[in-house]
């Protein structure tokens, strides 16, 4: 089993993955509601792989701009790309089924299962201040795609120490009782820190949304409908040859920009490296 | 493919449904704390899953404004250049 768990590691680190955890579908079990566990999307499931990757480069954090960071600084393909391989690779070389977690939404808002859940029960990091979006100890942001599989895999989280909050966000709290992210996005989020630790955090997704999705498909709806009920023609024209609707537009049709990521609670967490790894030169 | 719900049905539930969805996330170490799936929320108001899921994805775009979006890159960009607490 040690050498299985290896070699499907590996496997997902060569596919591309920065990142690779492994949970058991019984822990992630004790959290995920009835409807939203791994093996109500595959019968029989025993694990889920956790992918990690896809996250903005160091440069583009550098960028700039907003628009920028959140339209080319990151990908959500490249996990999704990986787990399918390894789908594949897990059936064939072991002999269980397997099903890459779906991607997107179910319905409305709500998504298949929780990849938050996922990772932080495989040990890929743990939920911060900033949304609970999960940081990683070494890599911060990632995006996360994974492996459902009947597979019995020894599980590897959750991470016993936190990784949110780092320690001179905890100086900025007990001098100001903020943190970078809090200060940055009020409207999102809100929370505290209690000795060194959080205390508790509040996210509402309702201010995140239009700021994380600014151009995606909730926006296109919004102003199709804006068009329908409008009378005057010229003002509808102007709606539906709008740059917003155009670039809501381009989105669908391409897929860029459909997840137009806010990022700002995370543009100035410490916990994201933003410098060149030495171990990774550019080549 | 799912039926639209009756505006009349959507006038009666969509507040309650929108406030026991997982829009508000609080996150206390320890604790367990989570919005309602669709099935627990059927189970409390007496509807099917699916109205549940019909009246919660109209309520997630009548409850976030048009202008929401169509400000979120000024907010975003400037937000972006502010100078950070120290």
């Amino acid at each position: 089993m040690t050498q299985a768990v290896a070699t499907i590691k590996e496997k997902a680190l060569s596919l591309g993955a920065q990142a690779v955890g492994i949970a058991s579908v019984e822990a992630i079990n004790q959290y995920a509601p009835a409807g939203h566990r791994p093996d109500d999307l595959l019968k029989g499931a025993r694990s889920v792989v956790l992918l990690g990757g896809g996250q903005p480069t160091a440069g583009a954090w550098r960028s700039g701009t907003n628009r920028v960071l959140g339209s080319i600084g990151y990908s959500r393909g490249e996990t999704g790309s990986a787990a399918r391989k390894l789908a594949y690779f897990i059936e064939a070389q072991y002999g269980h089924y397997t099903i890459p977690i779906p991607t997107g939404e179910r319905n409305g808002h709500y998504p298949y299962l929780s990849l938050k859940l996922c990772a932080e029960m495989a040990g890929l990091g743990t939920r911060s201040m900033a949304a609970g979006i999960i940081l990683n100890p070494v890599y911060g942001l990632l995006y996360f795609n994974g492996v459902i599989t009947t597979m019995p895999l020894p599980g590897d989280g959750p991470l016993e120490k936190p990784v949110c909050p780092h320690p001179s966000c905890v100086r900025l709290w007990e001098k100001k009782q903020t943190t970078p992210c809090l200060s940055a996005c009020p409207d999102c989020l809100s929370g505290e820190l209690k000795d060194g630790l959080i205390s508790w955090m509040e996210y509402r997704q309702e201010g995140c949304y239009p700021r994380a999705q600014t151009a995606a498909r909730d926006v296109f709806q919004k102003l199709l409908l804006e068009a329908v009920n409008e009378e005057d023609k010229d003002r509808r024209k102007s709606i539906l040859f709008g740059s917003h609707f155009t670039r809501a537009v381009r989105g669908i049709a391409y897929s860029t920009e459909l997840s137009a990521q806010c990022f700002n609670c995370l543009k100035r967490c410490p916990l994201i490296p933003r410098r060149l790894h030495p171990h990774t030169p550019p080549q | 493919m799912p039926r639209p719900v009756s505006p009349e049905l959507y006038q009666r539930y969509g507040q309650q449904v929108w406030e026991w969805t997982n829009r508000v996330q609080r996150f206390v170490p320890g604790e367990r704390n989570r919005g309602l799936t669709d099935q627990e929320i059927a189970s409390r108001l007496g509807l099917t899953v699916h109205e549940v899921i019909e009246i919660r994805a109209i309520a997630e775009h009548d409850r976030i404004p048009l202008e929401a979006y169509l400000e979120a890159e000024d907010v975003k960009e400037s937000r972006f250049k502010r100078i950070p607490e120290k």
